[in-house]
C-alpha cells in the first residue's frame, strides 16, 4: 500500500499519464510520434519542422476524411 | 503502464484465458451479478409506483461488467485466438502516421469518439414510444449479443489483414457479388442517414432563434479555431478546442440574449425550408473546402463535446437519480399504431434503436482507422467491444431523458403536426385523447421554462433529449433558471454532432462516388481533382438534399416515415458484416463457435426482412409504404378533398411521390439483403466441404511481435508481473 509520502508523486504520475492519453485521444501527439518514427527509422535526416508537419498532417485529411459515425 | 519492448530471450507473455478464481473475485463477481439481477428485477417486474432510472443505470453496467469479463473473453480467445505475440499491422507497417501502434487507452478514445454519434441519442427517444421496457432489453442484449460482437470481431479480421475495408473483405470473402452490395448498401445508408440526420436539425432549430444562432455560430467558431491552428498555434489541439469550448458555451450564452432582442430574434428566425436550403448549401461548401478551415477544428469541438456531455449526464443522472414517468409498455408496442414512428414492438423496435444496440455502420470504422492503429490483437475486447459497451450506455441515458419527462408531453413533443392539429390546445386534446392527460397550458408552461415559443410537433428526437437533458442537468446545476440554457446547451451538443457527421459523412460519400466513378473515367479518382471533387459533391449532397426536402415538407411527418428506412439500412449494414465475420470464423476453421456471430446475423435478418416485408407489403396504409401510396391515389383519382389530417391535392400528390420512393428503396435494401445472404451460405457451404486447411487464408502470415502490452484497460496482477520481468531482461541485456 502506498503510505503518505508516496501518494502525492504517486498521484502526480497518474495525472501525468491521464493528460498524456486525453492529449493522444485529441491528436496532439502526431507530431512526437513522427519525430520518434523518423529518429528511428532516418537516423541523421534533418526531420521536418513542426509548423510544416502540422500542415501536411492536417492536409491529408483532404484525401483521406477518415470516417464519423451516426 | 504502456508497451514494452520484447527481446528473443523473453518468456512468453501469461496464458490467456485462465483466470485465477480466488475468494475475492469470487465475491466481486457474484455482487456484480447480484446487483445486476436486483436491478432487471425492478425494471421488468417491480411493483413501485415509479421505476428511479437508476435502476436502468444499475442493469447496464452490471450487465456490460459480466458480458465484458466472460462473454467478450470467450470469444477473443476461443473463437478469435487472439494472439499476443503476433505482430499488428501497426507493428509490421509503422510509418509514423496512418500505421503506428497506439496505446490501448487513446486508442479507446478514438474509436469510441469515431463510432458514438447522434444515432444513439435519437433512436432510443423514438422507440421510447412503447414504453421503457421494449428499448432498454434491446440496448442492453443487442449490444451485448449483436452490436459489440460485430464491432470487436471486424476489428479483429480487419487487423490480421492489415486494415482492410469491409467492402474488400467482402469481395475477398464472399464474392464480387457480395462486394458490391455492400458498396450500395454504403452509399444508400450513408445518404439516408444523412438526410435523417439534417432533419433532426432542421427540426430542433426550426423557429427557434436561439439555438439557430448558438449552432450558427459553431461556424465562425470552427474557422477562428482553423486559422489559430494553421498559423498562430500549429499543432495546440487542447488549447485550441479549450478556447473553442469557451466560445460554444458564451454563443449559447448569447443566443439567450438574442432570442430576446427585438431585430436580432427576427434575424434567426428561420424557417424549416429556410433552414433545409441552409444545410444543403453547407454541406456542399464544407465538402468542397480544405479540411484545415472547418472539417478538422469541428471535428475537435465535437470530440471534446461529445466526451464532457457524457461524462455530465452520467454523473447528474446518478444524483439527481429521476424517476420514470413513462410506462413499460403503452398500447402502442402491440397494436403498431404508434404515433411517432410506426409499426408493432416486433420488429420495428429494433429498426427505430439501430445505433447504441447494433449498427452497421461502426464496422466501417472496426475496419478502417482503428485496426491501422492497434498495438496487440488481444485488444480488440478492449477496443472493439468495450467502446461499443460506452456507445450503449450513451443510448440507455437517452432512453432515461425521454422517459423522465411527463408522458403526454412526450407525445406532444414527437407527433408529426399534421396529427396534432396546429394549436396547442388541439395537440393537448389529441394526445389526452391517446390516454396520456397532459393540458395546454402545461405545454406553453415548458416552452416558455425552456425559452422557445413552441414545443409541439419538434420531432427527430433531440428537442425531447434536450428536454429531458436540462430537467436532470438543471435539478443538479443551477436549478429551474438554469433550465433555458442547459436545454440549448443539449440541442447545440446534438446538432454540433450531426454537424460534424454531415461535413464527413458527405466527404467520404464523395470520395466513394469518385472511386467508383474512376472505374469508368480514370480522372474522377484523383481526389485533387477539382471537377471531380464539386461533381461528386453535388451528387452526394443533391442525393441527402432530396430526402431532407422530401422528409421536411412530408404531410405525413419526415421521422415517422424516414426513420425506419434508416434503421433498415444500418441493419442491412449490419448483416453485411455479420455475414462476413461468420464467414471468416468458419474459413479459420472454427465452424464450431460460428454461432457468435451467426445468431446475431439471424435475428438481424429477420428482423429487417420482417420490416421490409411489412414496409412493402402490409396492407395497413400506416405502415405499408404501398398501401399508403394506393389510399391517396385512389383518393386523387376520386377527387376527395383529402386523407385523415392531409388535406389538399398537393399534400396528396406529395405524399404519392414520397411513398413510391421509400416504397422503392425498401424492396433495395431487402434485396440487398437477401443477395447476400445467399451469397455467403453459398461460400459457407464450400468452405464446410473443403479439406481443413485448403482454402486460401487471406491473412497476413505470423510475424512475431517485437513488444508486448497489457490487454485490458488496468493491467492484471499476472500482466504486471511479465511486464516487470520483460524490463529486467531488457536491462540483462544492455549490461552485457
Amino acid at each position: 500500500m502506498a503510505t503518505g509520502s508516496e501518494l502525492g508523486p504517486r498521484l502526480l504520475r497518474g495525472l501525468r499519464e491521464a493528460w498524456q492519453i486525453a492529449r493522444g485521444i485529441a491528436g496532439e501527439r502526431a507530431y512526437e510520434i513522427y519525430l520518434e518514427h523518423h529518429a528511428r527509422e532516418h537516423p541523421g535526416v534533418e526531420p521536418m519542422g513542426e509548423r510544416v508537419f502540422w500542415r501536411h498532417h492536417t492536409d491529408r485529411g483532404d484525401t483521406d476524411p477518415g470516417s464519423r459515425c451516426c | 503502464m504502456s508497451s514494452v519492448p520484447v527481446n528473443g530471450r523473453a518468456a512468453p507473455p501469461p496464458a490467456p484465458g485462465k483466470p485465477k478464481w480466488t475468494p475475492k473475485s469470487i465475491a466481486v463477481w457474484a455482487g456484480v451479478a447480484l446487483v445486476g439481477a436486483v436491478s432487471w428485477g425492478v425494471i421488468a417486474i417491480g411493483r413501485g409506483e415509479e421505476v428511479s432510472a437508476a435502476w436502468l443505470i444499475f442493469a447496464a453496467l452490471a450487465s456490460y461488467a459480466i458480458a465484458y469479463r466472460f462473454y467478450a473473453r470467450f470469444i477473443q480467445y476461443k473463437v478469435l485466438v487472439a494472439d499476443a505475440t503476433r505482430a499488428t499491422p501497426a507493428e509490421r507497417l509503422d510509418n509514423g502516421a496512418d500505421f503506428h501502434p497506439t496505446d490501448r487507452r487513446v486508442l479507446y478514445g478514438h474509436h469510441f469518439a469515431a463510432i458514438a454519434g447522434a444515432g444513439p441519442l435519437v433512436g432510443p427517444v423514438l422507440a421510447a414510444q412503447m414504453g421503457f421496457l421494449p428499448g432498454t432489453i434491446w440496448i442492453i442484449l443487442g449490444v451485448i449479443f449483436a452490436g459489440a460482437v460485430q464491432d470487436m470481431v471486424v476489428l479483429f479480421f480487419s487487423t490480421r489483414r492489415n486494415g482492410r475495408s469491409l467492402g474488400q473483405m467482402a469481395r475477398e470473402e464472399i464474392g464480387p457479388v457480395g462486394g458490391i452490395a455492400a458498396l450500395i448498401a454504403v452509399l444508400s445508408i450513408m445518404i439516408i442517414l444523412l438526410a435523417v440526420l439534417a432533419m433532426v436539425v432542421v427540426n430542433a432549430l426550426a423557429e427557434s432563434p436561439w439555438g439557430a444562432f448558438s449552432l450558427i455560430m459553431t461556424i465562425p467558431i470552427a474557422l477562428f479555431m482553423g486559422v489559430y491552428l494553421r498559423f498562430v498555434r500549429p499543432g495546440k489541439v487542447m488549447e485550441t478546442s479549450a478556447i473553442g469550448v469557451v466560445l460554444l458555451l458564451l454563443s449559447i450564452v448569447g443566443g439567450g440574449w438574442v432570442a430576446e432582442h427585438a431585430v436580432l430574434s427576427e434575424v434567426f428566425l428561420f424557417t424549416k425550408n429556410e433552414l433545409t436550403i441552409g444545410l444543403i448549401a453547407y454541406g456542399f461548401i464544407a465538402s468542397v473546402l480544405p479540411v484545415w478551415l472547418l472539417l478538422a477544428p469541428r471535428d475537435y469541438l465535437s470530440t471534446f463535446m461529445k466526451v464532457g456531455v457524457v461524462v455530465l449526464l452520467a454523473v447528474s443522472i446518478l444524483i439527481a437519480m429521476p424517476s420514470l414517468q413513462l410506462p413499460r409498455f403503452t398500447e402502442f408496442a402491440f397494436n403498431g399504431q404508434g404515433p411517432v414512428v410506426a409499426g408493432p414492438l416486433f420488429p420495428f423496435v429494433f429498426i427505430t434503436i439501430a445505433c447504441g444496440a447494433l449498427s452497421g455502420f461502426h464496422a466501417l470504422i472496426s475496419s478502417g482507422t482503428t485496426p491501422k492503429l492497434i498495438e496487440k490483437e488481444t485488444q480488440v475486447r478492449m477496443i472493439g467491444y468495450g467502446s461499443m459497451l460506452t456507445e450503449s450506455f450513451v443510448a440507455v441515458m437517452a432512453l432515461i431523458t425521454a422517459c423522465i419527462i411527463d408522458p403526454g408531453v412526450y407525445f406532444a413533443m414527437n407527433m408529426p403536426m399534421n396529427a396534432l392539429g396546429g394549436s396547442v390546445e388541439s395537440a393537448a386534446a389529441t394526445v389526452s385523447q391517446l390516454g396520456f392527460t397532459v393540458d395546454a397550458a402545461t405545454l406553453q408552461q415548458i416552452a416558455r421554462d425552456i425559452g422557445e415559443n413552441e414545443i409541439i410537433a419538434r420531432t427527430g428526437g433531440a428537442p425531447t433529449f434536450a428536454l429531458g437533458a436540462a430537467t436532470i442537468f438543471s435539478s443538479v446545476f443551477g436549478g429551474q433558471a438554469m433550465m433555458a440554457f442547459w436545454y440549448h446547451f443539449a440541442v447545440m451538443f446534438e446538432a454540433l454532432f450531426i454537424l460534424t457527421t454531415v461535413d464527413a459523412g458527405t466527404r467520404v460519400g464523395r470520395f466513394m462516388l469518385q472511386d467508383t466513378l474512376g472505374n469508368v473515367y480514370k480522372p474522377m479518382r484523383n481526389p485533387s481533382w477539382r471537377p471531380g471533387a464539386w461533381i461528386c459533391s453535388a451528387l452526394i449532397v443533391g442525393g441527402w438534399g432530396y430526402f431532407l426536402w422530401a422528409g421536411v415538407n412530408d404531410p405525413l411527418g419526415g421521422i415517422n416515415q424516414l426513420f425506419p428506412l434508416f434503421g433498415i439500412a444500418n441493419q442491412l449494414l449490419a448483416a453485411i458484416a455479420l455475414a462476413v465475420c461468420t464467414t471468416l470464423i468458419i474459413k479459420a476453421g472454427k465452424a464450431k463457435y460460428a454461432w457468435v456471430t451467426l445468431v446475431p446475423l439471424a435475428w438481424d435478418a429477420v428482423v429487417t426482412l420482417t420490416a421490409s416485408y411489412q414496409k412493402v407489403f402490409s396492407p395497413d396504409p400506416k405502415i405499408g409504404f404501398f398501401a399508403q401510396r394506393s389510399q391517396f391515389s385512389e383518393a386523387l383519382a376520386n377527387g376527395e378533398p383529402g386523407v385523415g389530417a392531409v388535406q389538399g391535392e398537393e399534400a396528396m400528390r406529395q405524399v404519392v411521390v414520397n411513398t413510391t420512393v421509400q416504397g422503392t428503396l425498401s424492396v433495395l435494401f431487402a434485396l440487398l439483403v437477401v443477395i447476400i445472404l445467399v451469397d455467403s451460405v453459398r461460400v459457407w457451404i464450400q468452405a464446410l466441404r473443403a479439406p481443413a486447411g485448403s482454402l486460401p487464408l487471406t491473412e497476413v502470415p505470423y510475424e512475431k511481435s517485437r513488444s508486448w502490452a497489457p490487454d485490458g484497460l488496468i493491467p492484471t496482477r499476472e500482466e504486471r508481473e511479465y511486464a516487470r520481468s520483460l524490463e529486467g531482461v531488457g536491462a540483462e541485456e544492455k549490461k552485457e
